[in-house]
């Protein structure tokens, strides 16, 4: 960096290209951001600013944009981007700068945006990313024919390696060194001779100055013949998902003991230094017993989110869903609902705000009341624990793990019920003809080792944030109503059942009494609210300050204090429960009406509460 | 109660419970304007005027959406 420069004045670039081609990786890579990234369209759905500094010194303001293929602007997440550009924001300056991206291995449909964008009166640049792909199946580019030919400057990009935005930085400082003078845009919306037009010249263009070799060494559609096979693919799919639950299970256990007995070393170690009293009992009963049961699911977060992430960058997370399609086809749900639904197996907010590619509002509608049903990462503490706890640890039919089996079934159970959701709203609350399922299925990319360790660091560290941060806070909070006020002299019966917690899960018990819900879990639900992880903690440290917890680990004690019948129930109640406060407020924002999250709260709690009661019936009915 | 160690654990226990309230008073149950209000006067600036969007999506932060923010890397 050159010191002796005086401050430049700053540069506002923007990156705007088709969907998938690289915008985020670029953005990231230029300015050490950690925005999302996957192999899939639709992932950047807002815009989003980062600052660099160029390699004269120049301050750089880069704004990350969703991807699009015109600027008509259809969907919101493609008015962002045309009004970003055109400077239509309000309060937010016009870029001075554009640097187009493209996908070098499929510039035909780039060239028609470029050709658009001309009209928007930002200097710009023309970046081909990708370029290792291009270069690996044999395609190559006539850079500077192509550049004459647009009159921009055009450089090559490979946004995930180190050294891959060298040209970039360098054709930004000299762009800028020259002077950069905007016009005021003179775009308008294309009509169809236009459009037409447009169409034919990148056409030329790309058989002019793009050469692709006779035998192109593209895997992707001779994978696709296997994957995507109407008949094996599904059973790939199936078996694909399976073999994660089985990890996630099995590959779990040993990590998930030593942490326990890390957190059962750290109590006893407390209460030994600690005079007993409130503060021991607070650290030990609220905060080692409460996070730790929390913290315990961390190895199965990790190792979810491993082959999530792993699966994502293949490029087969997309071929998930449109294989799904298949099965579900005719839910009525819209192609591009897909990508939002796969995003809530994170969590349903992402998941909510994705939905922002869908152009059809009442689709858009039908997508966002179903993406809570998908399950979130926050539902697998509650789900391991109950099921650690209740289900026996035994192969079935061999090789099947039988604790692996039941949770494949409740993920199951969250996908079939939110196709069954959308195709009831389809059918009563918005009528309308249904979309065929159109996606632009990815290339297949190998899976960069750091990009896919770094995902599953960035989750865990969220994870842990979360604990220490809001989990722990509310467990203190918890333990204070567990404990306060004292019981009256001379009470009788354990001293958690005159506090505050007590009574108030006494109260609420006679109404969840039908689906087989003790006090404790009355108890818990609440605080679930605001984070479903947090019922998990609730629950241990109700247990420990009550006096009933049997051994150190909470599944022992919740398989000694609740049948078979109840646990079921439980689970059922958190495949459909609202249970996300701040879901609900994200279907506010993006709505902008109350009318949704009310709506969405009353039916999922509806929904819930018949689940459970079946459930628990019919476990009881027989036998459990 | 008239022990001092039984009087330090208490006051202790107290203090730690007052925190834990406020911050899950904060971070889950007030709005983000009031937030931003409250920010910019105890700072000694005037508030903006629009209300700020939310950068991070959810009070709470979930595993996921909390990517939804921009980390800067430590340069
Ligand atoms: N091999 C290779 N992969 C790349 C390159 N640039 C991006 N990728 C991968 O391409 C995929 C898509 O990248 P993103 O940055 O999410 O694409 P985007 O343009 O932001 O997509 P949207 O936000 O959906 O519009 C990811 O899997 C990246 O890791 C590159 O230069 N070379
Ligand atoms: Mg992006």
């Amino acid at each position: 960096m050159n010191v002796s420069v005086p401050t430049l004045p700053s540069l506002r670039l923007a990156l705007v290209g088709n969907p998938n081609c690289g915008k985020t990786a670029l953005f990231n890579a230029l300015t050490g951001s950690r925005q999302k990234v996957a192999n899939y369209p639709g992932v950047t759905v807002e815009r989003k600013e980062g600052n660099f500094v160029s390699p004269i010194g120049r301050p750089v303001v880069a704004i990350d944009l969703p991807g699009t293929y015109s600027l008509r602007g259809r969907s919101p997440d493609e008015v962002v981007t045309r009004d970003a550009i055109l400077g239509r924001l309000e309060g937010d300056q016009r870029p001075d700068m554009l640097v187009c991206v493209a996908d070098a291995t499929n510039l035909r449909i780039m060239l028609r945006l470029v050709l658009e964008l001309r009209n928007a009166g930002i200097p710009m640049l023309l970046a081909l990313n990708m370029m290792d792909i291009a270069r690996y199946r044999g395609i190559t580019i006539d850079v500077d024919g192509l550049s004459a030919e647009l009159g921009i400057p055009v450089i090559t990009t490979v946004a995930v390696s180190p050294d891959g935005t060298q040209a970039l930085l360098q054709q930004i400082d000299a762009m800028a060194n020259a002077g950069l003078a905007s016009t005021e845009p003179h775009w308008h919306a294309l009509d169809a001779s236009e459009v037409r037009d447009a169409h034919h010249l990148a056409d030329r263009l790309v058989d002019r100055f793009v050469s692709h070799p006779a035998n192109d060494r593209d895997w992707t559609r001779r994978i696709d013949r296997i994957l995507l096979n109407p008949a094996g693919g599904l059973l790939i799919l199936l078996a694909v998902l399976f073999l994660v639950f089985q990890a996630v299970f099995s590959w779990a256990t040993l990590p998930m003991e030593w942490i326990s007995a890390g957190f059962d070393w750290l109590a006893q170690t407390v209460s030994a230094i600690l005079p007993a009293g409130l503060l021991s009992s607070l650290i030990t009963d609220g905060v080692i017993t409460g996070v730790g049961s929390v913290l315990v699911f961390l190895p199965q977060i990790i190792i979810l989110f491993f082959f999530i992430i792993l699966l994502e960058d293949f490029g087969y997370m997309a071929r998930a869903a449109f294989l799904m399609d298949r099965i579900v086809g005719g839910a009525g749900l819209h192609g591009r609902s897909f990508i939002p639904l796969l995003s809530s197996f994170a969590c349903a907010i992402p998941g909510i705000m994705a939905t922002r590619v869908i152009e059809n509002r009442r689709q858009r509608l039908a997508t966002i009341m179903v993406a809570p049903l998908m399950t979130c990462s926050a539902r697998i503490p509650v789900y391991t624990l109950i099921i650690s706890a209740f289900i026996p640890n035994r192969q079935v039919w061999g090789m099947v793990n039988l604790q692996g089996l039941v949770m494949f079934s409740l993920y199951a159970a969250g996908i079939v019920s939110a196709f069954a959701v959308a195709l009831v709203f389809r059918t009563f609350v918005w009528r309308g003809k249904s979309e065929p399922f159109i996606m632009e299925l990815p290339g297949y990319k190998r899976p960069l080792v750091r990009s896919v360790l770094l995902g599953v660091v960035q989750r865990a560290i969220i994870f842990l944030k979360r604990a220490g941060t809001i989990i722990l806070s509310m467990m203190i909070l918890i333990w204070f109503l567990s404990t306060f006020p004292a019981p009256p002299e001379g009470a009788t019966g354990p001293a958690i059942h005159y506090s505050f917690a007590g009574i108030i899960g006494h109260a609420l018990q006679p109404l969840l009494a039908p689906i087989g819900f003790n006090w404790q879990i009355a108890v818990a639900l609440i605080p679930g609210l605001a984070a479903r992880e947090v019922a998990v903690g609730a629950l241990a440290t109700v247990y420990a300050i009550g006096g009933d917890a049997s051994g150190s680990a909470l599944s022992q004690t919740l398989s000694a204090q609740w049948s078979l019948a109840t646990a079921l129930s439980l689970l059922a109640w958190y495949v459909f429960a609202p249970q996300c406060a701040s879901t609900l407020g994200v279907v506010r924002r993006e709505t902008n009406s109350w009318r949704w999250p009310v709506a969405m709260f009353v039916y999922m709690m509806v929904l819930a509460y018949i689940a459970s009661f079946v459930v628990y019936q019919s476990a009881i009915a027989l036998g459990g | 109660m008239h022990d001092p160690v039984m009087l330090l654990d208490a006051v202790l226990t107290y203090m730690i419970v007052f925190a834990a309230a406020a911050f899950v008073l904060w971070r889950i149950f007030l709005p983000v304007r009031f937030k931003t209000v409250l920010v910019h006067r105890l700072s000694g600036r005037k508030e903006p005027c629009a209300p700020q969007a939310e950068e991070k999506g959810c009070a709470v932060g979930c595993s996921g959406c909390a990517l939804g923010s921009i980390h800067k890397r430590q340069a």
